[in-house]
């Protein structure tokens, strides 16, 4: 290790300060953003704040340059040190042993100077961030190799040669544009819809006094003209099937911005003992996941995804509590091929063993409907309460018995397949989702059962691991009680290592 | 199927290797091991607590119908309280935890049963901590800490604090025999 470029505390990349700089501005940006709104509508007048702006910036410029001078990394014996802080310094040591995921990232700055970002995460409890903003490509993937490496138990199948080292990686999933607009096409619009829908009532509740400053000026009609239009019946329906439209619109145009931004020129490929994923258009993110770390596969599909016959597949590492989900790598567009390339190369050894299948508790439909329609009752009861109309029970029947239906269908669609060191969750209709997941990455389960369920037998089951959980609903008692013990006796007798 | 056995390491292995039937139901039952209740003390400090917090939720009902008649939001909460207070009496022998060989259980709830399961293998670390209401009444928490997040956590609250600090040394020895 001594000939390591690592060993002496090193600086980033002098062209660093720009990096460091820009996300200051970012962050003071966002939070001086507010302040600039307000001054607008008030009377200290534009002047001043550009003052308190230029002369922040200027400050921050200085501040940068000690940050940036400050800012030192080394591996010293089995340890990552980091210096930093300016006011406060701080020194930061982790045992390489203890370092989960080690990834790269570019976001557009850095892309224009050509230099990357490296992001370690420990996958400890309220750890704090780990991130070196500004290395020159060949130092960062230097930086990952001897990180990841650096890892026990890659250390050890390695040494045991029996895997070839430089084994050749298979290109597993490629997106062109026709693939990824076909994956912004069938992303589930209504979720990208909700989320704007939220974020824009986040907004609108924000600067609620502006923009209805704003509309109250602008609005030319008089309000009975208003009240007399939108009660005429004609109208009311033009106007609902022209908000569902641009809903829909909005949501689909949506859906492929996201998709774009996020998963332009996604390639993944798939190596003896890694996956590699790479996408984004704004920012580039690389991961490079070790198999054996891979905490949970996720499998998931909908009735837009069907037609050109592909899933994604979400990959779930041990991560710490402060990471954000942005980090969670997805592969859209996984086709039955590649689904079993991924499959044999993680799950292999464990499914060679058949799974045995089990199925919710037969009572569970009941369950679940009962609290479809308590849930319903809240919606239109309030809205019997508005119009006063017994038609409105007629439309709670409806709902009723769409939700039982439905309710059926779905619960008729859940198993759960295990064989004592593999479990796979499967449940949905028109969206699927199934999880996989290794026995002995459990850490730690909870039964639960409601007084309600006790008089059926039913309980839930949830499986803890580094990376997330998996709860199981409505399965029988005695099987989630069977499955509780059967799997902390896998967990505890097992001797490889989860994390 | 053809399995192939050659070479000296397979060949070791197999001769070490060892595959004995397991029945699940001769598996040790979580579910049928007595669980240690907590001290009586801790029944107290949860009563209290809760008392605590119904108060500033009784106040808080009071500021808000300041306008008005209060009277009918403090029944409500103190309706609330007495169901609380009712079902914190009945589940406290439901309590309780279990310390076996290889990991640590805690169960708790009359409405909603649960029963958590931590292996030692599993535990990064543990912790004994004590709020100002459990320094009054001597009774400490024990936080056993797993990887990735805190969704796995597990606390165990109202322990006679000797009892906190010796089941940490015990799980700080179990842990440190699977790093």
């Amino acid at each position: 290790m001594s000939e390591s470029p690592f060993s002496v505390p090193r600086r980033q990349d002098p062209l660093g300060v720009i990096i460091l700089f820009g996300q200051n501005l970012r962050n003071m940006v966002r939070i001086l953003a507010g302040l600039v709104f307000a001054s607008v509508y008030s009377d200290w007048g534009i002047f001043s704040v550009t003052n308190i702006v230029l002369f922040g910036t200027l400050i921050m410029a200085v501040y940068t340059v000690f940050q940036y001078l400050r800012f030192k990394f080394y591996i010293a014996g089995d340890e990552l040190i980091l210096e930093k802080g300016v006011f406060r310094r701080e020194r930061l040591s982790i045992p390489l042993d203890r370092i989960q995921t080690v990834h790269l990232s570019q976001n557009l700055l850095q892309q224009v100077i050509q230099l990357t970002g490296v992001r370690i995460d420990t996958a400890g409890s309220g750890q704090e961030e780990l991130k070196i903003s500004a290395l020159k490509r060949e130092d960062a993937l230097a930086l990952q190799a001897l990180l990841e490496g650096s890892n026990e138990e890659v250390k050890n199948q390695s040494l045991e040669g029996e895997v070839a080292p430089q084994a050749p990686r298979k290109t597993l999933v490629e997106l062109t544009i026709p693939k990824l607009l076909v994956v912004g096409l069938t992303q589930n619009h209504l979720r990208s819809g909700l989320i704007a829908f939220a974020v824009v009532w986040g907004y609108l509740v924000q600067f609620e006094d502006v923009i209805r400053d704003y509309l109250d000026v602008n609005l030319d009609y008089s309000p009975e003209e208003v009240e007399q239009a939108v009660s005429s019946i004609e109208f009311g329906m033009t106007l609902i099937a022209f908000m569902i439209l641009t809903f829909l619109a909005i949501s689909v145009m949506i859906s492929l911005v996201r998709t774009v931004i996020r998963h332009f020129g996604l390639k993944a490929t798939l190596g003896p003992k890694t996956i590699q994923v790479s996408s984004g258009l704004i920012k580039r993110n690389e991961f490079t996941i070790p198999l054996n770390k891979i905490q949970i596969m996720r499998w998931q599909g909908n009735y837009l995804r069907r037609i050109p016959g592909f899933e994604s597949v979400l990959i779930r590492q041990g991560r710490s509590g402060a990471q954000p989900s942005e980090l969670n790598v997805e592969i859209p567009a996984c086709y039955t091929d590649q689904t079993q390339a991924l499959e044999q190369a993680i799950y292999g050894p464990e499914m060679e063993e058949p799974l045995h299948a089990y199925s919710p508790h037969p009572f569970s439909w009941v369950y679940m409907s009962t609290w479809a329609l308590v849930i319903g009752l809240l919606p239109f009861g309030i809205a019997f309460l508005l119009l006063e109309d017994w038609k409105v029970a007629l439309a709670y029947a409806l709902y009723a018995l769409i939700a039982i239906l439905w309710v059926r269908k779905f619960v008729s669609t859940i198993s759960l397949s295990t064989n004592g060191s593999l479990i796979q969750y499967r449940k949905g209709w028109l969206s699927t989702d199934r999880s996989l997941i290794k026995v002995y990455k459990i850490q730690s389960m909870t039964y639960r059962q409601s007084i309600f369920q006790a008089r059926r037998g039913t309980a839930h089951l949830t499986l803890y691991t580094a990376g997330g959980s998996l709860t199981m609903r409505f399965m029988p008692e005695s099987l989630v009680k069977e499955l509780h013990n059967y799997y902390l006796y896998k967990v505890e007798v097992s001797e490889e290592s989860w994390m | 199927m053809h399995v192939g056995l050659t070479g000296k390491k397979n060949y070791l292995q197999a001769m070490l290797y060892e595959n004995l039937q397991i029945r699940p139901e001769d598996l040790p039952d979580v579910f049928k091991e007595p669980f240690n209740g907590h001290p009586k003390r801790y029944l107290r400090q949860r009563l209290i607590s809760l008392s605590i917090l119904f108060l500033v939720l009784g106040v808080g009902v009071t500021l808000l119908w300041m306008t008005g008649d209060p009277v009918p939001g403090l029944i409500a909460t103190s309706i609330l309280l007495l169901l609380r207070l009712f079902f914190e009496f009945k589940s406290f022998p439901l309590r309780g935890y279990l310390v076996r060989e290889q990991d640590i259980s805690y169960r708790s709830g009359i409405l909603f049963r649960e029963v958590t399961t931590v292996p030692y293998n599993r535990i990064q670390h543990s912790e004994v901590s004590q709020g100002p209401l459990g320094r009054a009444m001597k009774l400490s928490t024990l936080k056993i800490f797993t990887a990735g997040g805190s969704a796995s956590d597990l606390s165990i609250h109202g322990l006679e604090t000797e009892t906190a600090e010796r089941l940490k040394a015990w799980l700080t020895e179990k842990t440190a025999q699977h790093v």
